[in-house]
């Protein structure tokens, strides 16, 4: 009888390891997988089979969030009716679409290579294409949680759709690879009109600014009183208690690092943008009331190699305050700093670029909805590397000057 | 306001028993030849040449439900229909009947003539039900229940405009049913323009009565089967699954394309007081070039059935004849009394599951949803013109899988009252 059960237990045993060994190797097989499908180093092949019907609706409607079915290929791996709409906000185009796709669109749980989402960037407001990679590199490498990016050639029905940027989705995949994490609260900023962090008032406001994207059937009183509070808080006067009042509802830290990033790479359209602030996510972790920002959308970098680096800070209710206390001020310079010594060590910054830019150059060249051509992708490419050159200085020295004056 | 609906009601209820005391009452004068009276129906009648009956129907429901009720208003009484018409003869070969509802969107129902040069050979054209389901092409005021059941209500076609051959034949032991139709029905037509239903309809149905001929209690006995294929253009298809009260449990959002394909088998049979019935019904949509890649999907199907037992328990001779109790009330006699019971299902969805489990509008098959439903039912005919039925439901709806949805019981108690003369 003992014999007969240490048998049993053997086998019980065995087929535990066995069931363990396909579970843990599948697991790492896909993440092997998506590592590759955000190498850099070559331009990938995406295809989607979009029914012509569904197509026609997807360009005609490109203005709208239309989800249609299609089915994603890439290398030897397919989902089919994962869920395809057009995106972006100045880059919606009905010629070259932007596009996401969520793969669980049609089928809870469904993934592809572990993801529930991707973004297909068409990059048509980048005449050099790389703006928005090469931007997500400097935040990656300076400790900022950033999405992942490569290039791939998109084909709609084995019609070649042009070269599209590759982006990692800012949802539950992101936040559990950046912060091991799932079920926290994230927000989009929701760029109905310009917001500067004003007091809106009651939660309800907040839903206009920031979209959620985790918890969306939650009540806005559930999702939305940290925000309310924060930018309550932020627009009281700017005494000693301000920061520590503050700080209990966002990471200034976190914050000020991440403007800075932005700010060394003179994007003009991120958190101090031109039209108030854009292009990132707010997160707020589980059971928490603390937010920090997740960077998106970096196709408005490089702008001006001389543009200030207090630009806008005083049209903007939170950095403005925030910029007013010495630690948060040189925290912001001490990023500023390192951002332009990372750009200009080894010409890295250049060489990131120009290693891209190389990657890309077939691909761009056959890209007939690529906005004003080559010739003009070449000149926009070599102001970047010029920009790469002699930004870092221009930076270095500003913050010397304004570690100067304090 | 309910309460003065129900009095008038209950007013007309009387008015046709009146009549019966006096049945030939207002005769016209015999020397233009024209004769009035007052059989099933007030009619008119010309020199044994044309004959014009007058129809009127009108019914108030009441009904209680846990579901959302879409054909009321909730726990109501409400005088839902409103129907009137005519019918009758021209010579001997040509039958005619023109009805239409009053206050309805879809007013007009039957308006056909029917050319009957013998029997065996008739030719009928307008508007009219397509010879397809047992139920669905039986008389509201033959019907044991308050409604038709689930799968005739949504997969027989009902009526449409068009022509048909029909007769029967071999001594009345096969009768036989083929037309060529503008659409496929009203039960499938579209509310709103996002949705498609057939176009040009063939159809057509065989029916057998092989003991007829004998005395046994299977002379009765009929089966039959139909068919029907329609075009189907491009959309989102009309056949939903609804509840016995309207309660959506499947909105198909697929694409289909290509033909409509419907099959049906029905049985009858009426031995004495007990009479049980039953019906397939199979619709078939094709999704040509539906998939992503333009490619054939497996077709969306909706198929249900449904067995029904009645039991005249008193008051008429056999099942065939409950609406005309040999003793009406106030007759001498309280009318009749028929008691009934049926259980249906009815499934929509691919037939079999092939790929992952999705929602999509091009998903190579459609996750299911249906409905099982159980009715109890005892009508009271008062006379040949006023009933009393109430009935009670249970519905076991179940919507697709991948829509997550949750399984529903719901019972519904409803009842109505009908003045049909």
């Amino acid at each position: 009888m003992r014999i007969v059960a240490l048998c049993r237990a053997v086998r019980l045993g065995l087929a535990v390891i066995v069931w363990g060994a396909a579970v843990c190797g599948g697991g790492v097989a896909t993440a092997q997988a998506l590592d590759e499908l955000f190498d850099d180093r070559t331009v990938h092949e995406v295809r989607l089979s979009i029914n012509e019907r569904d197509l026609r609706e997807l360009r005609e409607r490109y203005l709208e969030n239309v989800y249609v079915p299609a089915d994603v290929q890439w290398r030897g791996e397919r989902v089919r009716n994962a869920g395809v709409r057009s995106r972006g906000l100045a880059s919606r185009s009905a010629t070259k679409l932007g596009l996401r796709i969520d793969f669980n669109r049609y089928a809870a749980g469904q993934r592809f290579l572990g993801v529930a989402s991707l973004v297909l960037d068409n990059l048509v407001t980048d005449p050099a294409l790389v703006r928005e990679r090469v931007s997500m590199a400097v935040f990656a490498r300076l400790g900022q949680p950033a999405p992942r990016e490569s290039f791939a050639r998109v084909y709609i029905n084995d019609r070649y759709e042009g070269l599209y940027a590759v982006v990692e989705a800012v949802d539950g995949g992101f936040l559990a690879r950046a912060f091991g994490e799932t079920s926290g609260y994230l927000f989009e900023r929701h760029f109905l009109r310009p917001y500067r962090g004003e007091d809106l008032g009651d939660e309800p406001a907040y839903r206009t600014v920031f979209e959620p994207r985790t918890h969306e059937r939650e009540a806005d009183a559930i999702l939305y009183a940290p925000i309310r509070a924060l930018f309550h808080e932020v627009n009281q006067p700017a005494d000693t208690v301000w920061r520590e009042r503050v700080g209990r509802y966002i990471d200034l830290v976190q914050l000020v690092t991440h403007v800075a990033i932005e700010t060394c790479l003179s994007e003009a359209d991120g958190v101090l943008g031109y039209a108030g602030m854009a292009n990132f996510y707010l997160y707020r972790g589980p059971g928490a009331e603390t937010h920090r920002l997740i960077v998106w959308d970096k196709d408005h970098t490089f702008t001006a190699i001389d543009s200030s680096i207090v630009l806008r800070v005083e049209e903007n209710a939170l950095l403005s305050r925030a910029l007013a206390f010495s630690d948060l001020r040189a925290a912001y310079l001490d990023a500023l700093e390192r951002c332009a010594r990372l750009a200009a060590a080894g010409n890295w910054l250049e060489s990131e670029i120009v290693r891209v830019s190389a990657v890309i150059d077939a691909a761009a060249r056959e890209d007939v909805h690529m906005p004003g051509g080559d010739q003009t992708r070449q000149a926009a490419v070599a102001y970047l590397r010029q920009f790469a050159r002699e930004r870092p200085a221009f930076v270095i020295q500003e913050v010397a000057r304004e570690r100067a004056k304090h | 306001m309910t309460g003065v609906r129900a009095a008038v009601v209950v007013l007309l209820a009387a008015m046709p028993a009146a009549a019966q005391d006096a049945p030939a009452a207002a005769a016209a004068p015999r020397d233009l030849g024209w004769r009035v009276r007052w059989d099933d129906h007030p009619e008119i009648e010309w020199a044994g040449r044309v004959r014009v009956e007058v129809r009127a129907r009108l019914q108030g429901d009441s009904h209680a439900s846990r579901a959302a009720v879409a054909r009321a208003d909730g726990d109501s009484f409400d005088v839902g229909r409103r129907r009137v018409g005519i019918a009758g003869d021209i010579g001997r070969t040509v039958e005619f009947q023109i009805e239409r509802e009053i206050e309805h969107a879809v007013p007009w129902r039957d308006v056909y003539v029917n050319y009957r040069p013998v029997r065996g050979a008739q030719i009928q054209a307008g508007q009219f039900k397509l010879p397809f389901g047992l139920e669905e092409t039986t008389g509201a005021g033959d019907l044991a229940f308050i409604y038709r059941s689930i799968v005739s209500d949504r997969l027989a076609p009902g009526r449409d405009r068009g022509t048909m051959l029909h007769g029967r034949v071999a001594g009345r032991t096969l009768g036989y049913e083929i037309g060529m139709f503008a659409h496929d029905g009203d039960n499938a037509r579209p509310r709103h323009g996002s949705r498609v239903s057939g176009g040009r309809t063939v159809a057509g149905r065989v029916t057998v009565e092989p003991f007829r001929r004998s005395t046994s209690t299977l002379a009765d006995l009929q089966v039959g089967a139909a068919v029907a294929r329609s075009s189907l253009p491009e959309g989102f298809p009309a056949v939903r699954g609804r509840s016995v009260l309207g309660v959506s449990f499947f909105d198909p959002d697929v694409w289909v394309e290509g033909s409509r394909r419907r099959h049906g088998v029905q049985v009858r049979w009426r031995p004495g007081p007990f009479a049980v019935a039953a019906e397939f019904i199979r619709v078939s949509d094709d999704r040509r070039g539906q998939g992503s890649t333009g490619s054939d999907l497996q077709p969306l199907v909706a198929r249900g059935w449904y067995v029904s037992g009645t039991w005249v328990v008193a008051g008429a001779a056999g099942a065939a004849g409950a609406a005309r109790p040999a003793r009406p009330l106030l007759q001498g006699g309280f009318g009749s009394l028929q008691v009934a019971a049926r259980r249906e299902r009815l499934v929509l969805g691919s037939l079999s599951r092939t790929g992952s489990l999705s929602a999509s509008p091009r998903a190579e098959s459609v996750p299911g949803g249906g409905e099982t439903a159980t009715t109890l039912g005892a009508t009271w005919h008062l006379n040949r013109w006023v009933a009393v039925e109430g009935d009670v439901i249970c519905e076991d709806i179940g919507g697709p899988a991948a829509a997550a949805a949750p399984r529903l019981r719901v019972w519904s108690r409803l009842v109505r009252l009908r003045v049909a003369i």
